[in-house]
């Protein structure tokens, strides 16, 4: 099974990553390194993309309104802070998949399964 | 169909549906295959035993003609063939050649109850709806059909065969394993089945809408769940706390259900039962599992404190016997546990009998912002303050109670109540 994990937000809503001191970021990456070195230990399973974002404010939105595409500045969802990054990760099932994103502490994570069926 | 083999066809669904569906799904991987093919396998039964008589070995015959049926399905559809990755089809090579031996060996195979402890515990995954889990347990797990199970929980049929549709996608498409739970994870994912089985007693017990006091069957299936996830668990080695908390909750209340109607379908309240018609048998069971437990925490202990109550209740023989002090100990207990609004109602009846109605009145003062539709709140308040000889008050309780009441027999009780007065 292919999952995407977003990253759409921390556990803690307080946070950002900007107002974290070097030491706090730094205990957050090493959970990556961590979580990077879990899904190389494990039989069946690895890390096939993912990338960090930037922030919303860097974000653009296009659509097609009456066949003509516009942009509208701002991420797509205006409500939440919006998606941090994202993992691409090969499991065999979610319990596996849940088991090594959880040393993701920080962070809550939406998990869905790619779709095959396409592309 | 001759009654020997239409009582055979009932009582092998009844008996085998969960174990069949276990090691089809363990085979095929597929959970809507291996149900399809189930359920062809008992319509052929249907159809075959009344004339070729009741085989030796009932649950052997369905397994064979289910696994039969899944293969000719397999093969037959060619997208679904194309689709298949090689591995699966050599597997389906192996599956023919092998699966004769292992219909024999099937009532010796240990394995067979970890399949079905399997197909409990993946009903009732954590990536699932609460409400989900519990209707694909009745479905999966005891073979109830769709139409049966929305009548237990009281929603319309196409309401339910959606959630079961939707629940079962998710299964597949999420990749929700069918295995067992990680051994560290095996306490959390007990739990989990524990609350399915809850939510499918309580559904029974304590029904919100429409006219039955008890609704026995949903609460009897509960129970039977129940007790499923207690064998299972215990042929493995041990059975949580949890579980034998929620099995003695379950008895202990369901032991009383015949006593709570009347004979005009009425609800009969506790200390009006009539105590020699509660299961007997069932209290004793559900008195030694009790006995069994030491003080818990989290919901367990939630489940092992009601339980308690229960067992109160039902060792006094009659209802001046009841030990409302102890009751409210519980009650206080549970309170500080659950900080539930619910549980303080509840408590502050237990106090009325003990010490009065005032200082249960007492004890009601602030929950009206916490419980603001309750009927249960004002129809308490109005029994208390009518003991304490309050009758303006009390009738001005009851008559709000009624508006927000939609449950036929305590309305009649409600009205009842404020008639007399």
């Amino acid at each position: 099974m292919r999952y995407a994990a977003l990253l759409v937000g921390y556990n803690d809503p307080g946070r950002s990553w900007a107002t974290l001191s070097d030491e706090e970021q730094q205990a957050e990456m090493a959970t990556h390194g961590a979580f990077a070195e879990a899904v190389e230990g494990r039989e069946g399973c690895e890390i096939v993309g993912g990338e960090a974002l930037t922030g919303g404010d860097s974000a653009t939105v296009l659509r097609r309104v009456g066949g003509e595409v516009t942009l509208t500045d701002g991420p797509f969802a205006e409500a939440t802070e919006g998606i941090g990054g994202f993992y691409v990760l090969e499991a065999p099932d979610l319990d596996v998949a849940v088991e090594l994103l959880s040393i993701l502490s920080d962070y809550v994570i939406e998990i869905r399964p790619v779709d095959v069926s396409v592309g | 169909m001759t009654t020997e083999a239409s009582t055979a066809v009932e009582h092998a669904w009844r008996e085998h549906w969960g174990r069949l569906l276990g090691m089809l799904v363990a085979r095929f991987r597929d959970v809507d295959l291996a149900e399809d093919a189930l359920a062809d396998a008992f319509e052929a039964a249907t159809r075959t035993w009344p004339g070729d008589g009741v085989p030796d070995n009932p649950a052997a015959w369905l397994l064979t003609a289910a696994r039969r049926r899944a293969l000719d399905r397999l093969r037959g559809s060619e997208t679904a063939r194309r689709k298949l990755p090689l591995l699966v089809v050599d597997h389906l090579r192996d599956e023919e050649r092998t699966h004769a031996e292992e219909v024999v060996d099937m009532a010796l195979d240990d394995g067979v109850a970890d399949d079905e402890l399997r197909l409990l515990f993946l009903a009732c995954h954590p990536a699932l709806a609460p409400e989900s889990q519990a209707a694909l347990a009745l479905r999966l797990v005891l073979g109830i059909p769709t139409a049966e199970i929305a009548r237990l929980f009281l929603v319309p049929e196409p309401t339910m065969a959606a959630r079961l549709t939707r629940a079962k996608k998710k299964i597949a498409t999420a990749g929700l394993p069918f295995a067992m739970p990680a051994q560290e994870e095996l306490e959390s994912r007990v739990d989990v089945v524990v609350q399915a089985i809850y939510l499918c007693f309580t559904a029974g017990y304590a029904p919100g809408l429409g006219d039955a006091v008890v609704r026995a069957d949903i609460a009897g299936e509960a129970i039977r769940l129940g007790r499923l996830l207690a064998d299972l668990l215990s042929a493995r080695g041990g059975v949580p706390a949890s579980v034998v908390a929620l099995l003695s909750l379950m008895l202990l209340q369901h032991a009383r259900r015949d006593a709570r109607v009347g004979a005009g379908g009425e609800l009969v309240l506790l200390a009006d039962q009539d105590r020699t018609r509660w299961h007997h048998d069932e209290i004793e069971e559900g008195l030694a599992l009790l006995a069994s437990l030491p003080v818990l925490h989290g919901r367990a202990e939630e489940l092992r404190l009601q339980a308690v109550i229960a067992a109160r209740h039902a060792t006094a023989v009659h209802a001046d016997d009841t030990d409302w002090s102890a009751i409210a100990s519980d009650y206080l207990a549970l309170e500080r546990l659950t900080g539930s609004p619910v549980v303080r109602l509840n408590r502050a009846v237990a106090v009325a009998e003990a010490d009065g109605p005032r200082a249960g009145l007492a004890l009601l003062e602030g929950l009206d912002d916490q419980l603001p539709l309750s009927h249960r709140l004002p129809a308490v308040r109005g029994e208390l303050l009518a003991r304490a000889g309050e009758h303006v008050a009390a009738r001005e309780q009851l008559t709000l109670a009624i508006d927000r009441c939609h449950h036929e027999p305590e309305l009649a009780h409600l009205r009842a109540r404020l008639a007399s007065l």
